[in-house]
């Protein structure tokens, strides 16, 4: 068998094919030749006739024209939809359509190049998501940025930031001019004995407008009225859509129906969207129903409320801190007794936002975690910069031509945009599948109560960030290979063609460049996570100030009617606790309203007996527990606590 | 009026477009150029429609399906294939066989159906406007 791959190279040869291209074309064409040579001298041509008859086919100019003209059309493919258009985004069809197919011949690039984008644009992604839903958007909350905290400070005795006597509510609450509605909140908990076992159900009492101040809506039903906040006709529910689902079944027709609540019959009026969850944990309202007295002057300084206000049309937050000051300022001016402590104690109300007081603490932390996860994105960007770079480096001969032949540059570089823009575009949305799945799988693995109210749902506000992360990111990704392209002299690219990019003292550069910002951010991120793993170690062996090991805790809330004298409840708790103490293995027990680091009990002014008040002292002003005896001594096993051991209940 | 419309069947578009397509007819049959440029991307684009073909084997069923009327050499077939696969309508993948020598087969893609349905239809279009013109079809 003649030898053909040497004369089909030799009539390649003026081509200048790639050496790979060459060899693929010269062993197609010889295998042809081959054939059609054993084919010959099967019919009974000679050896010769044959050879010549299958050159023959092979006809030298004929196969250079039609190379040719394959091998420019390869080679142009790129340039040819956009270099005489003047707009920018002229031939830009052409250009996706050509990326698409340059991406789709390099699959491992691609999917590194978009896997590696996708994980950092799921991690913002993700993160936003939670700042979102924290701080922007909060479920179930219409304009929440209008939606306003009171609270009371009191600088003299370092309190900062505490709830809401009543009386400092119905100060705010009728503020129409600065706040179109207001409501209070207090935390309580039901006795449930209609399900399969007896249960208490975490709910809330309050005040009748509570669900039209958050601009919230029934998805069953109605919410309070007026006349069903006051004594004795506070017998109404409204559900929580967790409750309707957990208790009655989603039951449709369950508005008028009644349950029975601590013993007593209350009247479902309504159920809330799955997406109202204020204060969180709450499965059911229930009216205030107090007595107008209680929002009298009496209770100025009994601070057992959370109250939320929402501005009025026009009046500005900044307005609306003002006229909080003011208010303050008037109890302060009073000669009376609770001006001149008003006055000592440096009390005030004052507003926050509503997001900013449930999610404050949350605030750093988040910012940290998102500031980690912007890093995240750029090393991200580094490295499918560097990929490009090196990618490109195998098309400096492809460049090179195109530039010789008069590609414009501009051109060029808007290709190498548009293929980062594509690569960051897929990594977009692969990143935006992998921050749903991981948002729902924190929630999954969290804590039970730690962000039980946590719903982030990727909505349109979050869908924009993760947009414009990934169009920064191929901004940022697509620079390096760019301003190679866009800074790199012809004569340069043309002696540098045909070598590896790597020779490019430049290209060398801009390398160097991204693997030691690379490793910085790296080394910044190591540092951050070893610090916070550091301080959750400490925070873990924090001395709380006693010592909780082996202490159980539960929860009882008595029946009104049967409980109505506190004759009747000290004897209940005395019975009890005394009980339980006596029960083998228990050494103490006791109980209380309001545990150490819970919410239940309030805030209140005290005295010490036997220590009177310097002149110009307020008082002692505090966070208030009411306890059975024995509380410190062996609930929390703290024997210097045990002078305090005579129950009252009040 | 469906075909008559037919852009397709301008003869300055076909005389444009199908330079490059080179079928060598027997030499004793009168030169149709422009026609059987026209046809060469259909014939191919036929032959890989059921199955993979190599190049040989394409030039061999276009020479024996048309009894030895049309002929393909190999300085114009393989840049041909080329062109298609350029195109994305084909898509050539070497394969070793035991025993055998390794081969280039290619295979239609969705693109080069698309492409071929299209070709057939405007080629049923131009040869019923021929036939139209020239009387076969009353002959």
């Amino acid at each position: 068998m003649p030898d053909w791959k040497q004369e089909i190279e030799r009539r390649l040869a003026p081509l200048r094919l790639l050496p790979t291209r060459e060899a693929s074309v010269a062993e197609e064409l010889s295998q042809h030749l081959d054939d059609h040579y054993r084919e010959l001298m099967a019919d009974g041509a000679s050896a010769e006739e044959a050879q010549n008859a299958a050159l023959a086919g092979l006809d030298r100019h004929e196969l250079l024209r039609e190379l040719q003209q394959v091998e420019r059309e390869r080679n142009w493919e790129p340039v040819t939809p956009a270099p005489s258009g003047k707009s920018l985004f002229s031939g830009l069809g052409g250009d996706l359509r050509y990326t698409v197919r340059v991406l789709r011949k390099a699959p491992g690039f691609s999917m590194f190049a978009v896997l590696t984008i996708a994980i950092g644009i799921a991690a913002n992604t993700a993160i936003f998501s939670v700042i979102n839903s924290l701080f922007l958007h909060p479920p179930g909350v219409t304009d929440s940025a209008r939606l306003m905290a009171v609270r009371v400070k009191y600088e003299k005795l370092n309190l900062k930031n505490i709830g809401v006597s009543l009386t400092d509510f119905a100060d705010v609450r009728d503020s129409k001019q600065v706040f179109s509605s207001t409501a209070a909140v207090q935390p309580a908990n039901f006795n449930y004995t209609a399900g399969p076992l007896p249960e208490r159900l975490p709910g809330s009492l309050v005040t009748w407008n509570w669900f039209d101040t958050f601009g919230a809506h029934p998805m069953l039903g109605r919410t309070f009225t007026q006349s069903e906040d006051v004594p004795g006709a506070n017998h109404e529910v409204v559900l929580s859509y967790t409750a309707w689902q957990r208790l009655f079944g989603k039951d449709q027709a369950i508005v008028g129906k009644s349950m029975l609540l601590n013993g007593q019959s209350y009247s479902v009026v309504g159920v809330m969207d799955r997406d109202f969850n204020w204060p969180s944990q709450s499965e059911i309202w229930v009216p205030l129903g107090l007595a107008a007295k209680e929002y009298g002057p009496d209770n100025r300084f009994n601070e057992s409320y959370d109250a939320v206000a929402r501005l009025a049309p026009g009046v500005s937050r900044q307005q609306a801190e003002a006229y909080a000051g003011v208010l303050s300022q008037r109890v302060a001016s009073n000669s009376d007794d609770y001006g001149r402590y008003a006055r000592s104690s440096q009390w005030g109300i004052f507003l926050t936002s509503f997001s900013e007081l449930i999610y404050g603490d949350l605030r750093m932390p988040l910012m940290v975690l998102a500031g980690s996860v912007g890093f995240v994105l750029l090393i991200c960007c580094a490295n499918v910069a560097g990929l490009m770079l090196a990618k490109s480096s195998g098309r400096a001969k492809e460049l090179t031509i195109r530039i010789a032949l008069g590609a414009r540059r501009g051109h060029l570089v808007r290709q190498v945009f548009v293929e980062s823009g594509l690569i960051a575009a897929c990594g977009t949305a692969v990143g935006i599948a992998l921050a749903v799945l991981a948002v729902r799988n924190a929630a999954l693995i969290a804590p039970e109560g730690s962000i039980g109210s946590l719903a982030a749902p990727i909505d349109r506000s979050v869908l924009l960030f993760s947009i414009a992360a990934g169009m920064a990111s191929a901004l940022l990704f697509g620079l390096a290979p760019a301003w190679m392209i866009a800074g790199a002299k012809t004569f340069e690219m043309l002696k540098e063609g045909g070598r590896s990019a790597m020779s490019s003292k430049g290209r060398q550069r801009v390398r160097s460049t991204l693997v030691i910002g690379e490793v910085g951010l790296a080394l910044v991120l190591l540092v951050g996570a070893g610090l916070f793993l550091k301080s959750l170690i400490r925070t873990q062996q924090l001395s709380p100030g006693f010592d909780a090991r082996g202490v159980m805790t539960g929860a009882v809330s008595l029946d009104a009617k049967a409980y109505a004298s506190p004759e009747r409840r000290q004897a209940f708790f005395t019975a009890v606790t005394q009980n339980l103490a006596a029960q083998p293995g228990v050494e103490a027990a006791a109980a209380a309203v309001g545990m150490p680091f819970g919410d239940m009990g309030g805030a209140s002014s005290f005295s010490i007996e036997g220590r009177p008040l310097a002149p110009g002292d307020p008082g002692s002003h505090s966070d208030i527990s009411v306890t059975t005896p024995g509380f410190f001594r062996a609930s929390i096993r703290n024997p210097e606590g045990s002078g305090t051991e005579q129950l009252t209940i009040y | 009026m469906k075909f008559s419309r037919n852009l397709f069947l301008s003869w300055p578009y076909i005389s444009l477009t199908l330079r490059h397509i080179a079928v060598h007819y027997m030499a004793n049959q009168p030169s149709v150029s422009e026609l059987k440029k026209g046809s060469a991307e259909l014939l191919i684009l036929s032959l890989v429609e059921a199955r993979v073909r190599h190049g040989y084997e394409i030039s061999k069923m276009i020479e024996s399906r048309s009894s030895g009327d049309l002929r393909f050499n190999a300085a114009s077939l393989y840049p041909l294939l080329y062109r298609l696969e350029q195109r994305g309508w084909i898509e050539g993948r070497w394969v070793e066989k035991a025993n055998q020598r390794k081969r280039r087969y290619y295979r239609i893609t969705a693109a080069g159906r698309k492409i071929l349905r299209e070709k057939r239809s405007t080629w049923q279009a131009f040869v019923t406007a021929v036939n139209r013109v020239t009387g076969v079809e009353n002959a």
